[in-house]
């Protein structure tokens, strides 16, 4: 509560604590709509019809899985628009991982991934074929869908009071958002020798990347209000657990799929993890200090840092540009 | 009276959230009776909404939605009370056996008659957040707003409201 407020917070709230129904009020009122239930019994829905309609959305998932069969599904995983398997991968496989996901922060996660296939998926055509204004004009589309979903997932992970849920999130997003920003601009730069081009997907990108960051400044706000220790305290101990998984992912990818780094590649890739070492070491004195809220956002920016990174170092290994590069030399202006 | 699981289910709903749609309703239409049936009404017609198989996500969001729909159109049928006319009348006085003493009942109608001076955007989010207790996020989605305009509104109100009610 702000101190600058607090006396008319309290006004308001006390005033609405001493509007409320008399028990012999709320008696009357509950067996009138008891009355109304018993009159019109329940016939399909309840109002935990989602909980029940989930239940039933893996059977039907592996209903559309069976039905376009298991080789296609799998081999159609990698297919870009224009091709005949990628109609199977968007309208079959990925909304089947969709109907798996049951929980918001599950459906969340998924909305991101196919966030970032789609970006991928731009990445890749562009490079190939360069830009072909059908095909970008339905991935952005299909980007605006899949940040629309994840975006309400995040709401309402936020609406059920996992505030820092919420917030780690946001910054997931943000972090796929900005990195293939970069991205794009490095293409952009290859394709156009520098010259600007009013881009549907680009314009798809900048408002899901600035929408994403006010939403992102929004629950880092809100997670100044989070009350209760306990809370904060698990929520550092999963972003410590999602560091420490993210920096042993990297270094596993980096050893073993990204081998066509260079030297000036490695000695990037050294710097940035050297900068998330002096977050996480930052977060920790924090964490000691018993601002557990800054140690969250301090650990927040350093997984943020290395999804970035590796998103880079992917596309840089896959697409055959010098993506890293770019980066650091926006970073130096 | 037998009841089904989804029945008890939708019962303890009306257990959880009568009080916070009472209020609700009250501080839109300012009248007791009306408040209470707008609230009854507004589980009926959830209940109802659900029998045709359609689905809700946040059952809460809904039933504000609904509540503040029927409140709306009550509005519109009758011409709202105004805070002078309740005052005259005796003051706030929504809760009959609520507020413990007269001196609080006139602070409170004080408050009301400065509340109702703020535009309705900025009144109902201080009503949602304050008086029911709503997280921001929640009112954001039931406003279909954002959550920083919804914040950024909420201080700026209590600024007026602490303005108007001369609060040092």
């Amino acid at each position: 509560m702000n101190e600058n407020f607090k006396h008319i917070e309290d006004k308001l709230t006390h005033a609405g604590e001493h509007l409320a129904l008399s028990i012999s009020e709320k008696d009357a009122g509950r067996e009138r709509v008891a009355a109304f239930l018993e009159a019109n019994p329940s016939r399909v829905a309840s109002p935990h019809a989602k909980l029940l309609l989930a239940g039933f959305r893996p059977v039907f998932a592996l209903f559309l899985i069976l039905t376009v069969g298991v080789g296609a599904a799998s081999a159609s995983e990698d297919a870009l628009p224009g091709s005949i398997l990628y109609p199977i991968k968007v309208r079959v496989i990925e909304p089947t991982r969709v109907a798996f996901a049951q929980t918001p922060e599950d459906r969340a996660d998924v909305e991101m991934d196919h966030a970032n296939r789609r970006l991928e998926e731009f990445a890749r055509l562009s490079v190939q074929e360069g830009s072909d204004e059908t095909l970008t004009a339905t991935l952005a589309v299909a980007l605006k869908e899949h940040v629309d979903s994840a975006n309400e997932a995040i709401d309402e992970v936020a609406a059920s009071g996992d505030e820092t849920g919420a917030f780690d999130a946001a910054a997931d997003l943000h972090s796929i958002l900005e990195a293939h920003t970069e991205i794009f601009d490095r293409l952009e730069e290859i394709d156009r020798n520098g010259e600007q081009e009013d881009s549907t997907f680009g314009r798809a990108l900048d408002s899901a990347l600035s929408d994403t960051e006010s939403r992102r400044a929004s629950f880092e706000k809100e997670l100044n209000d989070v009350p209760e220790i306990v809370e904060l305290e698990t929520a550092l101990y999963e972003q410590e657990s999602d560091v420490d998984e993210l920096v042993e992912a990297l270094q596993k990818e980096i050893k073993e799929e990204l081998t066509s780094l260079d030297g000036e590649d490695e000695g990037i890739v050294s710097s940035e993890l050297a900068k998330v070492a002096a977050l996480l070491l930052e977060a920790d004195a924090a964490k000691t200090e018993g601002r557990f809220s800054a140690a969250l956002l301090l650990l927040s920016d350093a997984n943020e840092n290395l999804n970035k990174l590796k998103i880079l170092l992917e596309a840089d290994a896959h697409l055959g540009i010098d993506i890293i590069e770019t980066d650091t030399e926006g970073e130096k202006e | 009276m037998k009841q089904g699981r989804q029945e008890q289910e939708f019962l303890e709903a009306y257990d959880l959230y009568a009080d916070a749609l009472f209020r609700y309703c009250y501080f839109r239409v300012r009248d007791r009776e009306v408040a209470r049936e707008l609230m009854q009404e507004t589980f009926t017609k959830t209940w109802a909404y659900l029998q045709t198989g359609k689905r809700v996500e946040n059952l809460r969001a809904f039933l504000y939605r609904v509540a503040h729909n029927a409140s709306v159109d009550e509005q519109v049928r009758t011409k709202p009370q105004s805070l002078d006319v309740l005052k005259e009348e005796g003051g706030y006085d929504p809760a009959d056996e609520g507020v413990p003493s007269p001196e609080q009942g006139a602070e409170h109608a004080l408050l009301m008659r400065h509340l109702e001076e703020l535009d309705e955007a900025s009144r109902d989010t201080l009503i949602l957040r304050y008086m029911n207790g709503l997280p921001v996020k929640e009112i954001a989605i039931l406003r279909k707003e954002e959550p920083n305009a919804v914040s950024v509104r909420i201080h700026r109100a209590l600024k007026l409201l602490k303005e108007t009610m001369q609060i040092p």
